[in-house]
């Protein structure tokens, strides 16, 4: 069966069948050679009920919608330019306020191409100004949204911690370091290129409007602090803290900023019910496929097919990487993400690891995958907004991702990166 | 995940009956969850019935938001080995998916139907309604895919037809 689960869900994707519907046709096609007998079908529409039947899942369109109506009260350019009054003046602080913001406003916002978006658009239109080279700022625009997708609240994250039955909460303390540690390589990168190249700075302020743009960035912060400090905190689940983001940011962009307007906030809800279906379908079908494949013991048997190659952790995080890095170049990382996952889990404990380092580790490898061509949403966004066509913005790119292979090495290898932070937070 | 789409801004929300369910799932889900909050840490009562409701509701906006991503045609496919095709070979491979996703949908909705009535019974613990709610989302989700999948085929036909073989713009 597994030949032709494999098989029937190539040639769909190859034929351009959505991914969610590809899921389903595999889903569909490796039941009836169990038996082709039409009443088993009913078990597809009940497991897609059920792999979407989960509280924490919530959190998903409640953060695309914090993001999205964030990003349009004005919520985006504020964290710009508070970054920009810290980082503006360095060698190439335009690039470094990029990157810098874009992982910051990753902490209010799940979505990685979403990120890439908000900043991209707020901040391109002056880096052009100043001549700042276009295939660099397309580079930096999709690395930063890439690479911070292991910010928390990343969606990523959550899917990961439900399907591999994860703490999410313990998901989202350890992705902080790594994230840190992603934005830091990115940040060195650029201001070596800036020394190089003699990149443009920001510009010069004064110390009052200095003061001003500080206070103004201060309440998109607070909301930071509202929805991590809440979570580690234990004072709500990564459900409810989404909905306080939600009323938070709708708040200050519609009371306070008074740059929502209801046109604004319909479109706001419209975008997330767009992202949504896109994620959820997925999610509902893949778990047809992670079904279904249970009938062949198919994930004992890759279970056990790793166990045999792989011997010891080093070997198998070897495995990992190089199964997702493929996997997210050629497609979304998503339905590998589910299908995937809740196999992997038992194999990386049964060799010693945590489960949270592995799910950081593949969320690390699927920011990676976001821009690498030929199929990276970040990148993709990114030369949206710069119009550089993707071809032109590959050599730019290509120290960016070298950088951010070694970070996820230093990731893979040194699980006290990961582990520091949950464990001493008690997760 | 997947492109951003801008909504067509003229329009307005109350005319377009699907744009506005899932406008007002989407606050309900929103309304629900902040209100749990403030039941536990303000008044410090536990509501029994509002992590249900929500995951209800979710369920809906769930099937919904899928078929409102037809709609829209922002779900994630892969077009690199299609977009290598010539004209014609492409049209005839679009027809093709068209026949494929319709295909599973009509078993899909056939069957989350049924799935649906046999789960009648069923009442959820804490409010009371029956399952068959919740669960039905998934066929009426299904049946609008299928109405969008075909209607986004019937105006690439015409499209096609008006311009002669070209791919179609995608709207939204």
């Amino acid at each position: 069966m597994g030949i032709v689960l494999v098989v029937v869900f190539g040639l769909a994707l190859a034929l351009s069948v959505p991914i969610g519907i590809a899921l389903g046709v595999a889903a569909l096609a490796g039941l009836m050679t169990i038996a082709l007998d039409p009443s088993f079908i009913i078990l597809l529409p009940q497991k897609f009920m059920s792999g979407l039947d989960s509280f924490p899942l919530l959190a998903i369109p409640l953060f695309i919608l914090a993001g999205s109506i964030m990003s349009r009260g004005g919520i985006a350019r504020r964290i710009v330019d508070l970054t920009m009054v810290f980082f503006g003046r360095i060698p190439g602080g335009m690039g470094i306020v990029v990157t810098v913001s874009t992982f910051f406003f990753g902490a209010i916002c799940g979505s990685g191409s979403a990120k890439t978006a908000a900043i991209g658009s707020v901040m391109y239109p002056e880096m052009k100004r100043k001549n700042y080279p276009p295939e660099l700022a397309t580079a930096i625009f999709a690395a930063a949204g890439g690479a911070s997708s292991l910010v928390p609240p990343s969606i990523d994250l959550i899917i990961i911690g439900v399907v591999a039955n994860i703490s999410i909460g313990g998901l989202f303390a350890a992705g902080l370091v790594p994230s840190f540690i992603n934005m830091a390589a990115l940040v060195g990168l650029v201001y070596y290129f800036a020394k190089k190249l003699d990149l443009p700075r920001g510009p010069k302020l004064a110390w009052n409007s200095k003061l001003r743009i500080v206070r103004d960035g201060l309440l998109p912060m607070f909301m930071i602090v509202i929805v991590l400090g809440g979570i580690y905190g234990g004072i709500f689940t990564p459900t409810e803290a989404a909905a306080v983001a939600v009323i938070y940011g709708f708040c200050l962009s519609f009371f306070v900023y008074r740059e929502l307007n209801l046109d604004g906030l319909k479109n706001a809800l419209l975008q997330t019910a767009t992202l949504s279906g896109v994620v959820l379908i997925v999610l509902g079908t893949a778990s047809m496929i992670s079904f279904v494949m249970t009938f062949d013991r198919i994930p004992h048997q890759i279970a056990q097919a790793i166990g045999h190659y792989a011997s010891n952790w080093v070997v198998f995080v070897l495995f990992v990487n190089i199964v997702f890095i493929i996997l997210g170049m050629v497609m979304d990382a998503l339905p590998a993400i589910i299908v995937l996952m809740p196999i992997i889990v038992p194999v990386a404990v049964s060799l010693g690891m945590d489960p949270i380092h592995l799910g950081i580790l593949v969320e690390a490898n699927v920011g990676l995958g976001m821009i690498t061509p030929p199929v990276g949403i970040c990148l993709y966004v990114a030369c949206g907004i710069s119009k550089v066509p993707v071809e032109k913005s590959i050599r730019t790119l290509l120290p960016f991702i070298l950088v951010l292979a070694f970070t996820l090495l230093l990731i893979s290898y040194v699980p006290q990166i990961t582990l520091a932070l949950p464990r001493l937070l008690g997760f | 995940m997947s492109a951003e789409t801008k909504p067509r801004a003229a329009k307005k929300l109350w005319t377009q009956p699907l744009e506005f369910v899932l406008a007002a799932i989407l606050v309900g889900i929103v309304g629900v969850t902040f209100v749990q909050v403030l039941f536990r840490y303000v008044l410090h009562l536990s509501l029994a019935w509002s992590e249900e409701l929500a995951r209800f509701l979710f369920l809906w906006l769930a099937a919904l938001a899928s078929a409102y991503a037809f709609k829209t045609r922002s779900h994630f496919a892969i077009r690199f080995v299609v977009d290598r095709l010539g004209a014609r070979a492409r049209a005839w491979v679009e027809t093709l998916v068209v026949f494929i996703v319709s295909g599973f949908l009509v078993l899909f909705v056939w069957k989350a139907l049924e799935f649906s009535i046999s789960m009648a019974g069923e009442i959820a613990p804490s409010t009371k309604i029956s399952m068959a709610v919740p669960y039905s989302s998934a066929w009426v989700g299904g049946a609008l895919m299928l109405y969008y999948v075909l209607r986004n085929w019937r105006r690439d036909l015409l499209d096609h037809r008006a311009r002669g073989l070209g791919r179609p713009e995608p709207e939204a």
